[in-house]
């Protein structure tokens, strides 16, 4: 390898480091931030439509279908309200209703544990509900869950861990969804079992007996039989078309939001975000190839000299442009390198914070295309951006560059 | 020139010494007129065909040197015989050893005194088996002690490796001390020398 032009440039490089780190960081967070927002955006939509823990969609109080999802499935937002708890027993005597629906599970909110929500349910959603294909929730180690009437709780694996809470412990829940010291309840709860992780939003929630959020100390004795939304999972999901005109348009009472396209919705809304950010993106790309070109540039013509006297030495024009396109190419590939690191940096604390907030766990290392074509389109950008360096380099003049005339 | 003859030329500044060699190398293309090189006139070859010339057959000594700083000594070596012959990092070293630079391999030019640095050159000038050295103004950044080592050391290693040494300077000393010299005060009158011949 050594004399080749290959050699040369990578000498070259090394002789100029500062500035080629310089230009391969401006390609690296290019790149790095093209790949997180398109992987992102693609793992986050397809993750949250797959993280319906099992569920269709969500009966609750008329509001927007957006809030109703966001409260009940992804445990995020406020609750829109609250329904009577004899809902269930109406839907149930309609026999359209009855025979589309495969099961009901009724949720309340209203408090929490420190930040994390307590969500009282049913046992029926441990017992004979399918959070994914195939897979219920399962018990990490040993426990029960909760009774009906007693005052015990499960804890999602996520919260337990965060919390650091095991069977055995017991803790008062806090008012409100969102944590304000002082204003605990009287209530005592005992942990009965801590879940097996799902990633799906059910790892952030201590799940408690409905009944506890409807009677805890403090809550309005009026409203102690109502509930915050019915978690549907239907027989067939053709069913859905007949379900939203009957709820949303014949009926006023209740709001019916089939979660996939809502969330699908929720996404679409975010399309301009992700538009600027990939704008930023190319934008950092560009500056990333002027940078290279810049610093190829200035360094051709420092070394006109250099130049010169390897031509005296015998090497070719096209040696010399190779050798430029070398370096320029080096410098993104380098920059490709450092792109990954910046990605998986980038995306790993965004998919953390997504984690702890939503309790959704995205795949970062999923094949996605643009694994492929952001490296080969940076590397592209390097070769055009050492043309004009490789042109400099070219056209140099021997004799003028070389030692003073005698 | 007779191969391996070593001759000095002697011409004051800017009288077209350095141009001269330039032509001589192929690095310029004279507009009319014939250079001959081991029998054939350079003057028809094409511009890679001439680089291809001085990658093989030239070695060149400049008065400043001209090592490339990012470069080693043994790396400047190898640079002399990269477009030609193929770098050979044993013939390097040996010649680099002969120059008295064993112990430099691996230092860069700035790390060396400009007499080990101008033993560099010539190490490099001989790297590629030239059939012809020219050295443009060799001593010109030497004290007089260094510039008649270097002399020496220029000559012997040419005749050791069969390279004839045209040697151009201003300095009447270095000029004497090759055993053939050639005094110009213009480029034309060696021109015209020429065309008598």
């Amino acid at each position: 390898m050594k004399g080749s032009a290959l050699w040369i440039a990578w000498k070259s490089l090394q002789q100029h480091a500062l500035s080629t780190w310089i230009a391969a960081v401006s390609i690296a967070l290019a790149g790095g931030l093209l790949m997180s927002v398109w992987t992102l955006r693609i793992e986050a939509e397809n993750t949250f439509a797959r993280s319906t823990c099992g569920f269709d969609a969500v009966l609750g109080p008329r509001s927007s279908k957006l809030q109703l999802v966001l409260n009940s499935i992804f445990h995020l937002e406020a609750s829109p309200g609250t329904i009577p708890g004899s809902t269930e027993m109406q839907l149930k005597r309609h026999p359209m209703i009855r025979n589309a629906f495969k099961r009901v599970i009724p949720i309340a909110v209203g408090d929490n544990y420190k930040g994390y929500r307590l969500v009282g349910t049913t046992s029926t959603l441990f017992t004979e509900h399918e959070y994914a294909e195939g897979k219920k929730f399962q018990i990490a180690g040993e426990g029960s869950y909760f009774s009906a009437d007693a005052k015990e709780a499960v804890a999602g694996s996520f919260a337990a861990k965060k919390l650091g809470l095991k069977v055995g412990d017991t803790f008062q829940p806090y008012h409100g969804l969102t944590y304000v010291e002082g204003t605990q309840h009287e209530d005592i709860y005992t942990i009965t079992a801590i879940l097996e992780t799902t990633s799906t939003p059910a790892d952030r929630v201590i799940w408690i007996p409905i009944k506890g959020i409807q009677t805890m100390e403090g809550h309005r004795e009026d409203l102690q039989n109502d509930v915050s939304a019915y978690l549907v999972k239907l027989r067939s999901k053709k069913a859905i078309a007949m379900l939203d005109p009957m709820f949303n348009k014949q009926g006023k009472e209740y709001t019916f939001a089939s979660i996939v396209p809502v969330m699908s919705r929720f996404f679409q809304k975010f399309g301009w975000f992700e538009k600027i950010l990939e704008l930023v993106a190319y934008l950092v790309g560009i500056a990333a190839a002027g940078s290279i070109l810049a610093i190829l540039y200035n360094i051709m013509n420092e070394k006109r000299r250099e130049i010169a006297i390897l031509r005296s030495l015998g090497a070719r024009r096209r040696t010399l442009v190779s050798m430029v396109i070398y370096q320029s190419t080096g410098i993104a590939f380098l920059g490709v390198i450092l792109s990954f690191a910046f990605y998986i940096i980038v995306a790993s604390t965004a998919a953390q914070i997504i984690r702890e907030q939503t309790g959704v766990v995205l795949d970062l290392f999923a094949f996605q295309p643009i694994f492929v074509w952001v490296p080969a389109g940076m590397l592209v950008l390097g070769v055009i951006s050492g043309l004009l360096p490789a042109i400099v380099a070219y056209q140099t003049e021997v004799s003028r560059n070389l030692a003073p005339s005698s | 020139m007779e191969k391996g003859e070593q001759v000095a030329l002697q011409g004051d500044s800017g009288s077209g010494k350095t141009t001269f060699l330039h032509l001589l190398s192929g690095i310029l293309q004279p507009d009319q007129g014939t250079i001959f090189l081991n029998g054939e006139d350079i003057t028809m070859l094409g511009e890679a065909e001439r680089d291809r010339l001085r990658a093989t057959s030239i070695g060149y000594i400049f008065q400043t040197f001209n090592l490339l700083q990012g470069f080693t000594c043994l790396e400047n070596v190898l640079l002399g015989m990269s477009f030609g012959p193929g770098a050979d990092e044993t013939r390097a070293k040996e010649l680099l050893d002969r120059v008295g630079l064993s112990d430099r391999f691996h230092h860069h030019p700035r790390q060396l005194s400009i007499g080990q640095q101008q033993r560099v050159a010539v190490a490099r000038a001989l790297a590629n088996k030239p059939s012809l050295v020219l050295a443009d103004e060799p001593t010109g950044n030497l004290d007089p002690e260094n510039t008649h080592l270097a002399i020496d050391l220029m000559r012997e290693l040419c005749s050791e490796n069969d390279a004839g040494l045209l040697l151009v300077s201003h300095d009447v000393k270095v000029v004497e001390s090759l055993p053939r010299k050639e005094v110009w005060d213009d480029m034309n009158v060696l021109l015209s020398k020429g065309k008598q011949k």
